[in-house]
C-alpha cells in the first residue's frame, strides 16, 4: 500500500550525463532554474525546453519517462492553466459561452506551462541520472564551503544517510500497524470522520515510538565506533571533476549568458 | 549539535516521509495525509531540533526521493507551486520549535506553536503558489488556503491530543527526549 | 594469567534511581572465551556498556589491559574494545553494508587505502564480502548480525564484546556466529559474550562469570557450569549434559562438552 521506493527516480545507466560529477549536475539544474524564472517570453522558454529535451536524449532517457517527471503536478498544472486561460483580464480573443479567453491569458498559461515543464524535467534529469548515494556525496561537497560559517555539512549528510536507511524499515512497520488495525475491524476507507481519527492514534504513536527507540541505541552504537560530532573523518570516495565536467560547466555558463543577452536584446518577441 | 540531534532529525524525516504516504480519503476528494502530524509532533517532541528534521526531509525530496505526499519528489516540487508549504514546515520547525522550548513544553506553548506553524506554512505556501502560477493573491488563497485550512486546524487539534499520549508512551519505552 | 578486563567494585544506578550494578568485581583473562551469564534483568547489558566507556560507573573502576578508563583515553579504549549490540538494526545505519563497516575506520581518520583494507578484511572475516553492496534491510537477521560484527572488527579491537549474539538466530545462524567467534579467538582476541544459553556456554566458553541482581555470584573456569545448584540459585537452568550426567557423577564425572560426554559413554560401552 505504501511505497516509498528509496531508489527514487534513479535509472541506472552509463550515459555521458550519468558519468558527470553530481556537482556539475546540481550546477546545471541551478542554471536551468535561474533561466526558468529569468525568462519571461514564450519563445525563449521554448528554446530552453528544447535544450533540456536535448540533454534528456543525451542521458539515454526515453521520452515516455517525461510522463513520470510531470505526473506529480498534472492536477495543479491543469488547474493553473484553467485559471490563467479563463480568468485573466485582457484583450478578448475567443469566447466559449460565458467564458472568455484573453490574449494575456493565453500567453500567461503558456509561460506557466513551459516554466513548470522545464523545471520538472530538469529536476527529473538530475535524479534520474544520479544515485541517492552520489547525490548525498555531491550535496555534502557543495555544502562544505559553508562549513566555514558554521553549517554542519557532515552532520547533514549523515542525517540524509540515516533517514534513507530507515525509511524502508519504518514503512514496513507502518504497514504492519495498518494491517493489525484492519484485522481488528478498522477500515481506513470508512466514512465516519471520528472513526478515522480514532484509527490514527494506534498508528502514529507506535510509529513514533518505534522510530525514536532506535535513535537512542543507534546513538550509543555510533559512539562505540568512535563517532564524534564535527570531528574530521577519513575520505573514502572523494568526488573529482574530469574534462567532461569542465566542458559541461563551461557550456552552462555560455548558454546562460546567451539567454541573458537574448532577453536583454529583446529578440524573438512572442507576437500573435 | 549532538549525535542525538543528528539521529532524531534523521528519524523525524523518515517518519514524515512515511506518514506523508498515508492518506485518508475524505468526502469531496481532498486527500488528508498524515504528513503534517509529523511536523506538529516533531515540534512538540524535539522543539527547535525539529528544524533539522524538516530540512533533512526537504533535502531527501530535493534529491528525488518520493517522500512528499502522493509519492512525489524532486526539486521541482520544492520550487513548484506547492513548495511553499514544504518550506513552511522547516521554518515553523524552527520558530514554533523555539516557542515550545521557550514555554517549557507546556500545553499553552504547544497550542501557540500549532497556530504559529499554520500561519507560517500557509503564508509561505500561498505566496509561492501565487508567484509560480502567476495568480493574484486572492485566487491563490481561494485555491490554496480555503479548502485545506479547516482540515489542518483539525489535525493540529488531534496532534495536541496525541502529544500527551505520545509523551507518556515514550517515557514508558524508556526514551528520553527534550520534553 | 594476563588480564584483559578488570572490573573493580562497579556500582551503577539507573536514571530513575534503581541500582543496576551493586559492587561488581571480576576479571577477564586475555585471549579467553569468556561468558557472562545471568537471568534477564541481572544487569548484563548494562555491565557491557561499561566495557568501552559508554557508561561511566557511579562508583568503582574499569581497567582495560591495566589502564583505567577515563575521559582522556576513551578514544584509545574504543579502538581496543569493540562492542556489538544485540539488535543489529540498532547498529546498522548506512545505505550499504560496505558504507556501514567503513564508518568506524573513517572516524579514526585513517587514509583511504587503510580504510578499504580494513573493510575488506572485516567483511571477509564474517563472510559478508559478497553482500557488501546490499542495503541492511535487504538482509536476513543472521546476515545483519554478521555485518554488525564486521563493523566492529574494522576498528581492529583486541577485545570483542557481544551482547546476546545468539538471540533469535536459527541453528545455522548460531553455528556461523560461533565459528566467527572461534576464529577471532584463534587470532588472539579476547572474546566476551553475554548469554543465557547455558548449553552453548558449556561448549564454547573457557571462563565464566555469573551475574545476578547486579552482583557477581561466581567466577572461574567452566567447571562452574557443572554445579547445578549454583546455577539454579541464580535463575539459570543447568546445561542438558550436566543434568544428564549428574546421577553418574561418581562413576563418570560430569563432561564439559559434547565430545567429552561421548567419550565417557564410549568407555562404558566397551
Amino acid at each position: 500500500m505504501i511505497n516509498v521506493n528509496t531508489i527514487g527516480q534513479y535509472i541506472p545507466g552509463n550515459s555521458l550525463i550519468h558519468r558527470l560529477d553530481p556537482r556539475t549536475k546540481f550546477f546545471t539544474l541551478l542554471v536551468a532554474v535561474f533561466l526558468v524564472f529569468f525568462l519571461d517570453n514564450l519563445v525563449h522558454l521554448g528554446f530552453l525546453l528544447f535544450g533540456v529535451i536535448l540533454v534528456t536524449f543525451l542521458a539515454g532517457i526515453k521520452p515516455k519517462m517525461f510522463w513520470q517527471a510531470l505526473k506529480p503536478v498534472v492536477f495543479i498544472l491543469v488547474l493553473a492553466l484553467i485559471l490563467q486561460l479563463f480568468f485573466t483580464p485582457g484583450e478578448k480573443l475567443i469566447t466559449i459561452g460565458p467564458f472568455k479567453i484573453t490574449r494575456e491569458g493565453l500567453i500567461n498559461s503558456g509561460i506557466v506551462f513551459l516554466r513548470l515543464v522545464v523545471m520538472l524535467l530538469s529536476a527529473y534529469l538530475l535524479t534520474a541520472t544520479t544515485s541517492p548515494t552520489e547525490l548525498t556525496h555531491g550535496l555534502e561537497s557543495l555544502l562544505k564551503p559553508f562549513g566555514r560559517f558554521g553549517l554542519p555539512y557532515g552532520e547533514i549528510a549523515l542525517m540524509l544517510t540515516i533517514a534513507l536507511r530507515f525509511i524502508p524499515t519504518l514503512t514496513e512497520e507502518a504497514e504492519r500497524l495498518i494491517k493489525a488495525q484492519e484485522s481488528r475491524g478498522a477500515d481506513f476507507y470508512t466514512r465516519g470522520l471520528s472513526k478515522k481519527a480514532q484509527m490514527m492514534l494506534p498508528l502514529i504513536i507506535p510509529l513514533f515510538i518505534n522510530a525514536f527507540k532506535r535513535a537512542d541505541e543507534l546513538a550509543v552504537a555510533m559512539e562505540a565506533r568512535g563517532y564524534r560530532i564535527g570531528a574530521p573523518r577519513g575520505k573514502l570516495k572523494p568526488l573529482k571533476f574530469t574534462a567532461k565536467d569542465y566542458l559541461f560547466l563551461f557550456l552552462n555558463l555560455l548558454i546562460a549568458m546567451l539567454f541573458v543577452i537574448l532577453k536583454l536584446w529583446g529578440g524573438f518577441p512572442a507576437k500573435f | 549539535m549532538t549525535i542525538r540531534t543528528v539521529i532524531y532529525a534523521a528519524l523525524l524525516a523518515a517518519v514524515t516521509a512515511v506518514l506523508a504516504q498515508i492518506a485518508i480519503p475524505l468526502p469531496g476528494g481532498v486527500p488528508f495525509t498524515l504528513q503534517v502530524f509529523a511536523v506538529f509532533l516533531g515540534i512538540f517532541l524535539l522543539g527547535k531540533k525539529s528544524f533539522w528534521g524538516m530540512v533533512t526531509y526537504l533535502l531527501l525530496g530535493a534529491v528525488g526521493l518520493p517522500v512528499f505526499a502522493q509519492a512525489r519528489g524532486g526539486i521541482g516540487v520544492i520550487l513548484g507551486p506547492t513548495g511553499g508549504y514544504l518550506l513552511g514546515f522547516a521554518l515553523s520547525g524552527l520558530i514554533a520549535g523555539y516557542i515550545v522550548e521557550f514555554t517549557n513544553f507546556n500545553l499553552r506553548g504547544k497550542i501557540l506553536a500549532v497556530v504559529v506553524s499554520l500561519l507560517i506554512i500557509y503564508s509561505l505556501g500561498t505566496i509561492q503558489l501565487a508567484y509560480v502560477l502567476k495568480l493574484p493573491l486572492s485566487k491563490a488563497i481561494a485555491v490554496g488556503v480555503t479548502p485545506f485550512i479547516p482540515w489542518d486546524i483539525l489535525k493540529g487539534a488531534i496532534a495536541l491530543l496525541l502529544a500527551t499520549h505520545l509523551q507518556k508512551a515514550l517515557s514508558t519505552a524508556g526514551v528520553k527526549l527534550n520534553g | 594469567m594476563k588480564i584483559a578486563v578488570e572490573i573493580e567494585n562497579l556500582m551503577f544506578f539507573y536514571p530513575d534511581g534503581n541500582k543496576a550494578l551493586d559492587g561488581v568485581s571480576f576479571v577477564v583473562p586475555e585471549r579467553s572465551k569468556t561468558v557472562i551469564l545471568g537471568p534477564n534483568g541481572a544487569g548484563k547489558s548494562t555491565l557491557l556498556l561499561h566495557l568501552n566507556g559508554l557508561y561511566t560507573p557511579n562508583r568503582g573502576k574499569v581497567r582495560i589491559f591495566g589502564k583505567l578508563i577515563n575521559a582522556e583515553n576513551i578514544r584509545e579504549i574504543r579502538k581496543k574494545v569493540g562492542l556489538v549490540f544485540q539488535d543489529p538494526d540498532d547498529q546498522l545505519f548506512a545505505s550499504t553494508i560496505f558504507d556501514d563497516v567503513a564508518f568506524g575506520p573513517q572516524n579514526l581518520e585513517l587514509d583511504k587505502k587503510e580504510i578499504l583494507r580494513r573493510v575488506e578484511e572485516a567483511l571477509k572475516a564474517v563472510d559478508m564480502w559478497d553482500l557488501r553492496d546490499r542495503p541492511p534491510h535487504h538482509l536476513s537477521l543472521g546476515q545483519k548480525k554478521r555485518a554488525a560484527i564486521a563493523g566492529v572488527l574494522a576498528m581492529e579491537p583486541d577485545i570483542v564484546v557481544l551482547d546476546e549474539p545468539m538471540a533469535y538466530l536459527d541453528p545455522r545462524g548460531q553455528e556461523e556466529i560461533t565459528a566467527i567467534l572461534n576464529r577471532l579467538n584463534n587470532e588472539g582476541k579476547t572474546v566476551i559474550v553475554s548469554t543465557h544459553d547455558l548449553d552453548w556456554a558449556l561448549e564454547w566458553a573457557d571462563y565464566v562469570v555469573i551475574l545476578n541482581a547486579g552482583r557477581v555470584m561466581a567466577e572461574g573456569d567452566k567447571s562452574i557450569l557443572t554445579n547445578r545448584r549454583l546455577l539454579e540459585q541464580n535463575g539459570l537452568k543447568a546445561p542438558l549434559l550436566v543434568t544428564l550426567f549428574e546421577d553418574f557423577e561418581g562413576k563418570l564425572g560430569i563432561p564439559t562438552s559434547l565430545k567429552e560426554a561421548k567419550q565417557k559413554l564410549k568407555k562404558i560401552m566397551l
